[in-house]
């Protein structure tokens, strides 16, 4: 007994040896060859005149799997090939002769050095989803082998296993990728892991019972989610949503977004980086497929979805503020369809350099006026035709990143310019409105741009101004990529606040804004050095001079509510 | 002196064990795809098998006019206090109104149970929806997470980390070598 004992741990050993290994693969012409092409079920939708949108089960065609994994496997589990589907998604494998082979294809998208993509079972151990093929043997003539994922669909409800839904939800990242390979031929994805689960549902919560809030990317972890709760809200034939998500995984790894996030709809005067984050990504999905409707299935049997049209919905309360503007304007430079005041076809690869050069490096926050700035300054013949089509939007002409030039004031929300200056020894009165709604709407926050002229500790303040006022933060940020947090103000519910900071010298951009939302008004201050007029209006027992000069590393502060979990 | 201490003391402490746990979430600051401009806010109690949970909705919307519509579904196995009002419909008078549904319901097993709305909203330029959850805790998160079994594809297989489904395969043999 001890002694079979002895041999567990070997046998164990030996078992995993065999179980993992791979056998050293044939060459073309060694062994018996097996092809096949690799398909899955794509559920297209239907839209009607009055913008509603369905999965149309019906019309349910088989579609191929490009550029994903593809094994044969013995019956030791052994893989005894691998290789990658081609833009067809067709595979060609040599396996020993005679041996009872299955082939397994992965939700995996892989090309070396350029993609890998993959989609997990985020409430089931983060589990890579393949669909395989019995046993066959391989005998000695060329055997053919094609797989194919079902969409579980039985004609009234899912009754059966959704194996084409991580397929589906890859084939509309292909669509993407292969838009911006196109733009640049030597770009190499970051690996992406794409989180989806039938019990992925729109509550938050602990993402390993499918809580996952929304389909999302989230910036923290370069992770995507997508929703799959059945007769309620899946996603993974919504093409522009996988999509717009995407866009935001591009922004995040190859451009840059200051986007705050929280909600945000078609109609609203948001905060320009939503705005523009979000426009960004509603354009992207129609770039991508070349279809300008974006739609959304949700519901009893996904039959009661809405849509728009990316470029010609109802334009509501269009300007600077406005995702719907913002995807207009990008849908126009792109498309070939001339219309209204857009003259131009720029194609996607101006937009591609402009959103990893000069988007990513610009010293304002991201929005339409930087990108309308980096686009132009690398396309000056195009000029004329950009403006044009920035102005039909109600924007004036874009001379500069921060939006200078701006007379579209979103109905007296915006009085001062957008980018106000922050002089050292002097006050600047700034004064928060929720006109538009709350977080991340425009009126919210002020920007304020300020110029160290040489390196030492500066005092920045926030004091009540006027009879109404809540709770003012204050942040400051480095203006170089990647525009990160330098420092913030500590106090939460205070009426004033304020933090003391060694600088270089250098631009920073000072966000302010009432934390409580208020209608309010505040004097912002800049001194230099430590002012202890300022700091002593704190709560001492709370702070310490000491702890006020920013030297210490951002963890030990409050958490900055910018750069969110999700996007 | 002694003796109020510690009445005041139990009844504290007795007060706490009848305390349900709340549950509560908020969409406002989170990330939401494109859709209806509605937030969300909600609390829920845990409970135990066969109690009711009592739910707090509230849904909110910066549009300044125009109609509300929601549809409320329970998982099957979510039972209502009263009978459920499954299409409700408000008018939107002003920016930032809040619009409450209050909601008992029971299970009669442990597990995770969901109210979903699908929420309908049209300001007058076409109608655009947003969908939300709300989690129904039934028992303890530990024997939740026992019942976690609805997944329809296990894990499996040498070493690699897989959830396998069975392909629709089409095999044949060519007379190609």
């Amino acid at each position: 007994m001890l002694r079979k004992l002895y041999q567990l741990p070997l046998l164990l050993l030996l078992l995993l040896f065999t179980a993992c290994s791979y056998l050293s693969p044939l060459l073309e012409g060694e062994g018996t060859k097996i092809t096949g092409i690799i398909t899955y079920d794509r559920v297209p939708v239907k839209v009607d005149y009055a913008n509603a949108a369905a999965l149309d089960y019906s019309n349910t065609y088989r579609e191929t799997s490009k550029y994903i994994v593809v094994k044969a496997l013995n019956k030791e589990g052994q893989v005894v090939a691998e290789t990658t589907t081609n833009n067809k998604g067709q595979y060609k494998l040599y396996v020993p002769e005679n041996t009872d082979i299955k082939i397994r294809a992965y939700a995996r998208m892989l090309k070396k050095d350029v993609w890998d993509v993959v989609v997990v079972d985020n409430t089931n151990l983060k589990s890579m989803y393949v669909i395989e093929g019995n046993y066959h043997n391989s005998g000695t003539q060329s055997n053919e082998r094609d797989l194919h994922a079902s969409s579980g669909w039985d004609g009234q409800s899912y009754s059966a296993t959704r194996s084409a839904a991580p397929f589906a939800i890859l084939d509309s990242i292909n669509t993407i990728m292969q838009k911006a390979v196109q733009a640049d031929d030597e770009i190499s994805f970051p690996q992406l892991t794409i989180n989806w689960s039938t019990n992925n549902v729109s509550a938050g919560g602990d993402p390993s019972f499918g809580q996952i809030g929304t389909s999302s990317y989230t910036a923290d972890n370069g992770e995507m989610w997508i929703l799959g709760d059945a007769n309620a809200d899946t996603d993974e034939y919504d093409d522009h949503i996988i999509i717009h998500e995407w866009a935001h995984f591009f922004e995040d790894k190859f451009s840059r977004s200051d986007s705050i996030g929280g909600g945000h709809s078609s109609g609203d005067a948001l905060d320009i980086r939503v705005a523009f984050g979000e426009g960004f990504g509603n354009a992207m999905s129609a770039i991508a497929t070349d279809d300008p409707i974006y739609f959304d299935t949700s519901g009893y049997n996904q039959s009661s979805g809405w849509s728009m049209n990316v470029e010609s919905a109802y334009a509501e309360n269009p300007g600077w503020f406005s995702e719907a503007s913002i995807q207009r304007i990008l849908y126009d430079l792109y498309d070939d369809n001339n219309d209204g005041l857009d003259t131009i076809s720029l194609g996607f690869a101006p937009l591609y350099n402009a959103m990893i050069k000069g988007e990513r490096n610009t010293k304002a926050f991201t929005s339409i006026f930087t990108f309308i700035n980096a686009l132009k300054s690398e396309n000056r013949s195009d000029v004329r035709g950009i403006d044009q089509v920035v102005s039909s939007e109600n924007i004036n002409t874009i001379y500069d990143a921060y939006g200078s030039n701006i007379s579209n004031r979103a109905n007296g929300v915006v009085n001062a310019p957008l980018y106000r200056t922050l002089p050292i020894g002097k006050g600047v009165i700034q004064c928060n409105k929720n006109t538009y709604g709350v977080y991340n709407k425009l009126g919210n926050r002020t920007f304020m741009r300020v110029a160290i002229p040489q390196s030492g500790v500066y005092t920045f303040a926030a004091q009540p101004y006027g009879a109404s006022y809540g709770d003012p933060d204050i942040v400051l940020y480095n203006t170089s990529y990647p525009y990160d947090i330098k420092g913030m103000s500590p106090l939460e519910g205070q009426n004033s606040d304020a933090f003391a900071i060694e600088l270089d010298k250098g631009d920073y951009m000072l966000e302010a804004y009432d934390n409580s939302f208020s209608n309010s008004c505040y004097t912002i201050t800049l001194t230099k050095g430590f002012d202890a007029t300022q700091m002593n209006k704190l709560n001492k027992s709370s702070i310490s001079q000491k702890t006020t000069i920013e030297t210490r590393p951002l963890e030990t502060h409050r958490q900055p509510e910018r750069r969110p979990l999700s996007k | 002196m002694k003796k109020i201490i510690l009445i005041v003391t139990s009844l504290l402490l007795t007060s706490n064990i009848n305390a349900k746990e709340i549950n509560s979430s908020s969409t406002l600051n989170h990330y939401a795809k494109p859709g209806a401009a509605i937030e969300m806010r909600q609390t829920s109690e845990k409970v135990k098998v066969n109690e009711f949970s009592d739910v707090n909705i509230t849904l909110t919307t910066n549009i300044p006019n125009g109609s509300l519509l929601v549809e409320v579904t329970l998982d099957k196995k979510l039972i209502p206090l009263k009978r459920l009002d499954k299409n409700l419909s408000f008018k939107i008078n002003s920016r930032n109104e809040d619009f409450l549904i209050h909601l008992k319901v029971k299970a009669k097993e442990v597990g995770l149970y969901y109210i979903r709305l699908l929420t309908k909203l049209n300001s007058g330029h076409g109608e655009k929806l947003r969908s939300f959850a709300i989690p129904i805790y039934v028992g303890s998160v530990k024997e939740i997470a026992k019942q976690k079994t609805n997944v329809q594809m296990k894990a499996v297989g040498y070493q690699e980390n897989i959830s396998v489904s069975k392909a629709i395969e089409t095999f044949s043999v060519t007379n190609e070598k």
